[in-house]
């Protein structure tokens, strides 16, 4: 019975992740507001603060030639697909879409929403600094959420108080150690539950109310650690790029012809939507807000050190790396970004230098599978260090 | 081993204490190859059409003649594109450890890099003296730089593979043609061929503009010596050459015994021969 409780609460989770144009009505029919964003640079915490549901626009995965006419070729399949649920009107119950200036991919969709499926009057363009590793960024950051926080209360015909924010703070690092929790659990050699499982529920809270994910995630915790490990997980696989949510694409990583399974995800879908925390109980709680989302792990598209072009996110991925213990890491990312490649060309020789082996995967719309399985065997074999 | 079916006629299957099998789908040619104790002894080249039927087709064309049926092969293991279609073979294995393992089988040791240009991808691989695979690189899901492009091309122009590959050495001047997609140089070649350009002049561009979409993926995963080229494309000597030139290294001389082609279902074919031994002396 215990282990059909689990099982039940994973699929409730990957259904909403898959499903999210469905939770959004629901959230409407019980009277709820809610708020679409783009890109995780947005802090749902000031939204939430004032009574919004805010929740991620993800891809549908449908060939979409329609936004063609509005978004360039050359633009990110995640971008184009965004732009085509708007345009299609599977968020028309939304009361707000919001975005940062951050990637133009997204910026892009984001304007497409905008200008041509009827959100003119109900959206909403964040400045975020174009660097986050500078002395400016912070107090940048804190002005932008000021004016973010100002238009939401004018939306919303009411204040957001310091307590309405230090909840919501509070609200949203509570579903950020829940999360991390889940995450831990792979790091077992015999973990209770899976990487596309976890990735699974990673993705529906991006989509969730917060304290009803956070209800959910901790059931979902107390029973798996009550629970023993599943299998022994084979070969340890680290994905690192950006952001993809086609949990098809995961199943097919622990479903080749070897056995593997996913560890860890660093990517702004995954372990980058939640690995940090906004700190608590400080006075000003738009500086708090800045100071916490200035600490997160990096996107390439901000995450580069005036001077010496470091790039910090690769400190994260070693720290990953080191906790994680992967047999072979995973780049990922969009045909047609550039700032996540730009990250592989530097990040590689790195992973090279600790001996792991690696291959990469570009996405789009639809992915060629047949393909992707072939590399990912192909990795697993050079790994196993197969010889005939 | 080379043409569509190949035998060995001085060998004699029924002496032999391992009889192990490569298949091979690929997107273009499906191939199977058999081996008696290690040594090659048939193979046969089939154009694929839906997978399941073209494994069948190649293994049939290699048993063909031989008195060898299907129960007879100790262990066959399948690669390539459909490998997995190839509902009679034991194991599989992919086209980058096979290609690497029939690599170093023909060439010998020194082989460290391996480019595999076939007819739907391209690959570069990495290789240990034992033929093991460390790293690999494959094309993106652009066609350009791969043989259905260059059949494509050699249909705008009205020349079979060949004649294009002759003509592209031979010619000293050559328009810049995009390398980044295959579609791109097409209609970069179409309005050359409307604007009179002579069409020696049109080949060679479009042949340097797919040997430099090559040349990039081999840099991006680094020369290492020695160098081989295989796959379909490797019998393109407009290619090979152009590669190396870009590539300012030269890869070691095809074996006429082989058709490059054979490499990887090779490779397959010793793997097969690996499970063989290995359940042997389990046993």
């Amino acid at each position: 019975m215990e282990k059909k409780g689990r099982d039940a609460i994973i699929e409730r989770f990957r259904h909403i992740a898959e499903n999210t144009p469905e939770y959004v009505r629901s959230l409407k029919e019980k009277g709820r507001l809610s708020a679409g964003y783009m890109c995780t640079h947005v802090p749902e915490e000031i939204l939430y603060a004032a009574g919004i549901v805010p929740l991620r626009i993800l891809t549908s995965h449908e060939s979409q030639a329609m936004t063609r006419g509005y978004i360039h070729e050359t633009y990110c399949s995640f971008s184009h697909d965004c732009a085509y649920q708007g345009l299609k009107g599977d968020y028309d119950h939304l009361d707000l879409i919001v975005t940062s200036s951050s990637c133009i991919h997204m910026g892009e969709a984001f304007n497409v929403w905008v200008r041509f499926a009827g959100f003119q009057d109900k959206s909403y363009l964040m400045q975020y600094p174009h660097i986050i590793h500078t002395k400016p960024a912070g107090g940048f950051m804190a002005e932008s959420f000021k004016q973010f926080k100002e238009f939401v209360e004018k939306l919303t015909k009411r204040s957001v108080t310091d307590n309405d924010l230090e909840e919501a703070i509070k609200v949203y690092n509570h579903n950020r150690r829940l999360l991390k929790r889940l995450w831990e659990f792979l790091r077992h050699d015999r973990p209770p539950i899976t990487g596309p499982e976890v990735a699974a529920v990673t993705l529906a809270s991006q989509v969730m109310d917060k304290k009803e994910c956070n209800g959910m995630l901790e059931q979902l915790i107390e029973r798996l650690e009550a629970e023993p490990g599943q299998a022994a997980p084979g070969v340890r696989l680290m994905v690192t790029g950006g952001a993809c949510d086609d949990l098809g694409l995961f199943d097919l990583m622990e479903h080749l012809r070897y056995d593997t399974s996913i560890i860890f995800i660093d990517s702004c879908t995954a372990a980058r939507y939640f690995w940090f925390e906004v700190p608590e109980g400080r006075h000003d709680k738009l500086e708090a807000l800045a100071e916490g989302y200035i600490g997160k792990i990096p996107c390439p598209a901000k995450d580069t050190v005036p001077g010496t072009g470091e790039k910090k996110r690769f400190r994260f991925v070693q720290q990953f790396i080191e906790d994680f213990k992967p047999d072979g890491v995973i780049f990922l990312y969009q045909r047609f970004c550039s700032p996540q490649p730009m990250d592989v060309v530097a990040l590689k020789p790195i992973v090279d230098k600790l001996g792991i082996p690696s291959t990469e995967l570009e996405l789009d719309t639809t992915v060629p599978k047949a393909q992707f399985q072939t590399q990912l065997e192909a990795l697993v074999e050079i790994i196993k260090g197969v010889t005939p | 081993m080379s043409g569509n079916v190949s035998i060995n006629k001085k060998m004699d299957w029924t002496k032999a204490r391992v009889i192990a099998a490569g298949v091979d789908i690929g997107a273009a040619t499906s191939k199977a190859l058999i081996l008696l104790d290690g040594q090659p002894y048939a193979s046969s080249q089939v154009t694929t059409r839906p997978h399941g039927e073209s494994a069948f087709d190649a293994m049939k064309g290699a048993l063909e003649e031989t008195g060898l049926k299907l129960e007879n092969i100790n262990c066959i293991v399948a690669t390539g594109r459909g490998g997995a279609q190839a509902t009679f073979a034991h194991k599989a294995v992919s086209e980058i450890a096979c290609g690497a393992a029939g690599a170093v089988r023909i060439w010998g040791p020194s082989v460290r890099t391996v480019l595999d240009i076939g007819g739907q991808s391209c690959r570069v691989i990495h290789c240990t003296e034992k033929g093991r695979a460390t790293a690999f690189l494959w094309n993106d899901k652009c066609a350009a730089g791969i043989g259905r492009s260059m059949e494509a091309f050699g249909d705008l122009v009205g020349k079979g593979l060949a004649e294009t590959a002759e003509i592209a050495l031979r010619s000293d001047k050559f328009p810049k043609l995009s390398d980044f997609c295959a579609v791109y140089a097409q209609s970069e070649a179409l309005d050359l061929v409307r604007s009179k350009m002579p069409v020696e002049e049109l080949i060679a561009g479009y042949y340097h503009a797919v040997a430099r979409r090559i040349s990039t993926l081999v840099n991006r995963l680094g020369m290492k010596k020695d160098f081989v080229i295989i796959g379909g494309l490797a019998r393109n000597p407009g290619i090979t050459g152009l590669v190396e030139g870009i590539l300012k290294v030269s890869s070691l001389a095809p074996d006429p015994e082989w058709d490059p082609a054979l490499v990887p279902v090779l490779g397959a074919a010793l793997y097969a021969e690996g499970f063989c031994k290995r359940q042997g002396s389990d046993a």
